[in-house]
């Protein structure tokens, strides 16, 4: 190998020095030596050789792309009417290969309401876990840098709010705001972000102890470059790995909220709202209840496997 | 110990009076809350004007806060604007209700959460332990409430239909029978178990991990190899320290547990507080609205202190500082 190799891994770039304390302590020599025999690798190829080992998780992640693919392809080429259209001949049509999900109660085509109500709800929940994290990195990193008063506060802040539980808020501010899909995401994002902020705080109060950043101090580096540049893309496994895992609570909360008849109202369809009045016709449409809920369940169970196969992917205890 | 409890009560105000403020701003937000009676039309602005000095509404909102802070330490939270029922009653009133149901699903989560999760990690990947694990995949990726409809569509709706016994949907007791014992068991039963599906899965992931993780302790060898029986290793040894975190998870657990009753109890119409509570968020209720929301956080808070409290009691190897 080239002569870069002589110089101090933790100079190097390698997954150990990336990864930051845990890495390096627990690696120690001999993981060092295997590292030694390997040519370079990426961070971004380990990651992925390694998720890609995780077949659950890799099956998981076609079937969410299919799942997303439907609903953002297919309303390119029919139009939002055909997921609002009434047939009053049709209502409660059981499923036909005419209709694949059956019809609803005022005969709208189940089939083309899911791909509608799936576009919203895999929307609503992407960005609204977009919002928390990001709510979450800032609130985490601040209190996590700066100890004392500001940390005392944000964590206040973040263990209240984390006490109240959140249907609470989110119904009582669903009222005030009012029903749409930008006021539903925001109110789901602004309160899902406590976890998040919790766990980078958590990273950042041990890594900004290291001697990394010790020299980044000394040479004179301000502490908002510090901690942009030296500390967040250390924590950024985690990050990714939380980000994941709250979409699936989104769509959830957007479920639930919607279901209880707040949130994105009918007749713009999700897979929660069209449940809201799914438990009157139980005994007579079933497939009112089920395939809404079966989406929901299939697409977060996925994006559970894939948090999983992230988190394994970028473990840095991990040897290989 | 005492002056441990006591540091962690003074900690706790600071969290508590932030949780009201926000409520209060949050709430204050809702609208007029008097916006009812100005659709009377038999009472002039003058009337309402005088309704807004009674309730303290004219004054400034920090005032407002003020005057509701000490009204709630002196242990007056009002007036419902819609029963005109004093809040506390009505919060009591549905408080045991919400109880039962919690209290149901509690025991019914501990009960098969803890039995599969010794079992699934005794016989990790068995076909039994990848059959479990894979139910338990998918009831933490299901909303409650879609587990609430196909509950009741297979075991009551069906079973109806079957002409077999079947479990009643709404209530809690058949009003021709009267509010008996064996009628509210009878009622509890599905929505406890639809409130406790999810979080049974949850738990059971955590058990197993957690006695996987004791099973091959140090500890745990030195048991066998001075002769213990495989049974007393696992009693005496193995549990003990595997499942002294459930005491964390059924603690932190709460708050979520109670945003579940919300939906839960609308649906199954049972009549506790988080029906009470959907109620006064459809009428803008606000005494309700905080009185509730003060009574969940302050439980929380105490349920987090009691989990710790307790599980030093429970661990010897927790010492508090």
């Amino acid at each position: 190998m080239t002569e870069n190799r002589l110089e101090p891994q933790a100079f190097k770039g390698s997954p150990t020095a990336e990864m930051g304390p845990a890495g390096d302590k627990l690696r120690g020599q001999e993981a060092q030596q295997v590292d030694w025999m390997r040519p370079e690798e990426s961070m971004l190829r380990l990651y992925m050789r390694r998720f890609f080992r995780h077949r659950l998780a890799v099956a998981s992640t076609f079937v969410l792309l299919f799942l997303a693919g439907v609903c953002f392809i297919v309303p390119v080429f029919v139009p939002e009417i055909a997921a609002n259209i009434l047939d009053f001949e049709g209502m409660f049509a059981p499923p036909s290969w005419e209709h694949p999900f059956g019809m609803d109660a005022v005969g709208r085509d189940m089939l083309m309401r899911c791909i509608y109500g799936g576009r919203i709800s895999l929307r609503i929940g992407t960005l609204a876990a977009m919002i928390a994290v990001s709510i979450g990195v800032t609130v985490g990193a601040i209190a996590g840098y700066n100890m004392g008063f500001i940390d005392n506060i944000l964590m206040r802040f973040t263990e209240a709010l984390m006490s109240i539980p959140t249907l609470f808020i989110l119904i009582v501010l669903g009222r005030v705001l009012g029903p749409s899909i930008a006021i539903t995401t925001i109110i789901i994002g602004a309160l899902a972000w406590m976890g998040t902020a919790r766990i980078v705080r958590a990273e950042i109060l041990s890594l900004k102890e290291q001697d990394f950043v010790l020299a980044a101090r000394s040479t004179g580096v301000p502490p908002r470059r510090i901690l942009v540049r030296h500390l967040i893309p250390n924590v950024i496994a985690p990050i990714v790995v939380s980000a994941t895992l709250r979409v699936g609570q989104a769509i959830i909360m957007e479920a639930s909220l919607s279901f209880l008849g707040l949130g994105v109202q009918p007749p713009t369809a999700t897979w929660g709202n069209m449940l809201t009045r799914a438990q009157g016709h139980l005994r007579n449409a079933p497939w009112i209840a089920v395939f809404p809920g079966l989406l929901i369940l299939i697409t977060v169970l996925c994006i559970n496997f894939i948090g999983d196969g992230l988190r394994d992917a970028m473990d840095p205890h991990a040897l290989r | 110990m005492t002056a441990y409890i006591v540091g962690r009560l003074i900690q706790a105000v600071p969290i508590l009076i932030i949780v009201s403020l926000v409520g209060f701003v949050v709430i204050q937000a809702t609208g007029d809350p008097l916006a009812a009676y100005t659709v009377d039309a038999s009472l002039t602005g003058e009337d309402i004007a005088r309704l807004r000095a009674k309730y303290g509404l004219d004054k400034p909102v920090p005032i407002q806060y003020l005057n509701w802070l000490k009204n709630l330490l002196t242990g007056d939270w009002g007036r419902s604007f819609y029963t005109k029922k004093p809040v506390i009653e009505m919060v009591f009133e549905t408080l045991p209700n919400t109880v039962i149901l919690v209290a149901f699903s509690y025991a019914m989560t501990l009960t098969i959460a803890i039995a599969l999760g010794i079992l699934t990690a005794v016989r990790q990947y068995s076909v039994l332990d990848h059959a479990i694990t894979a139910i338990s995949f998918v009831g933490i990726a299901t909303p409650s409430f879609w587990m609430g409809l196909l509950l009741i569509m297979f075991l009551a709706l069906r079973m109806k239909a079957a002409g077999l016994p079947y479990l009643p949907v709404g209530g809690m007791f058949d009003h021709r029978v009267g509010k008996t014992v064996p009628q509210v068991l009878w009622h509890v039963i599905l929505p406890a178990f639809t409130l406790s599906f999810v979080m049974t899965a949850r738990y059971l992931r955590y058990i197993r991990s957690s006695v996987l993780e004791e099973l091959y302790e140090d500890y745990v060898r030195t048991a066998r190899s001075k002769g213990l029986k495989e049974r007393v290793v696992f009693a005496r040894h193995v549990l003990r320290n595997a499942l002294l975190p459930l005491l964390t998870l059924v603690g932190l657990g709460i708050p979520s547990l109670l945003s579940g009753t919300i939906v839960i109890e609308s649906m199954y119409t049972w009549p506790g507080m988080g029906r009470l509570f959907w109620r006064a968020a459809e009428r803008v209720d606000i005494p309700i609205l905080m009185a509730l929301l003060m009574f969940v956080s302050v439980l929380t808070v105490l349920s987090s202190i009691v989990t710790d409290v307790l599980y030093a009691a429970v661990d010897p190897r927790i010492r508090f500082t």
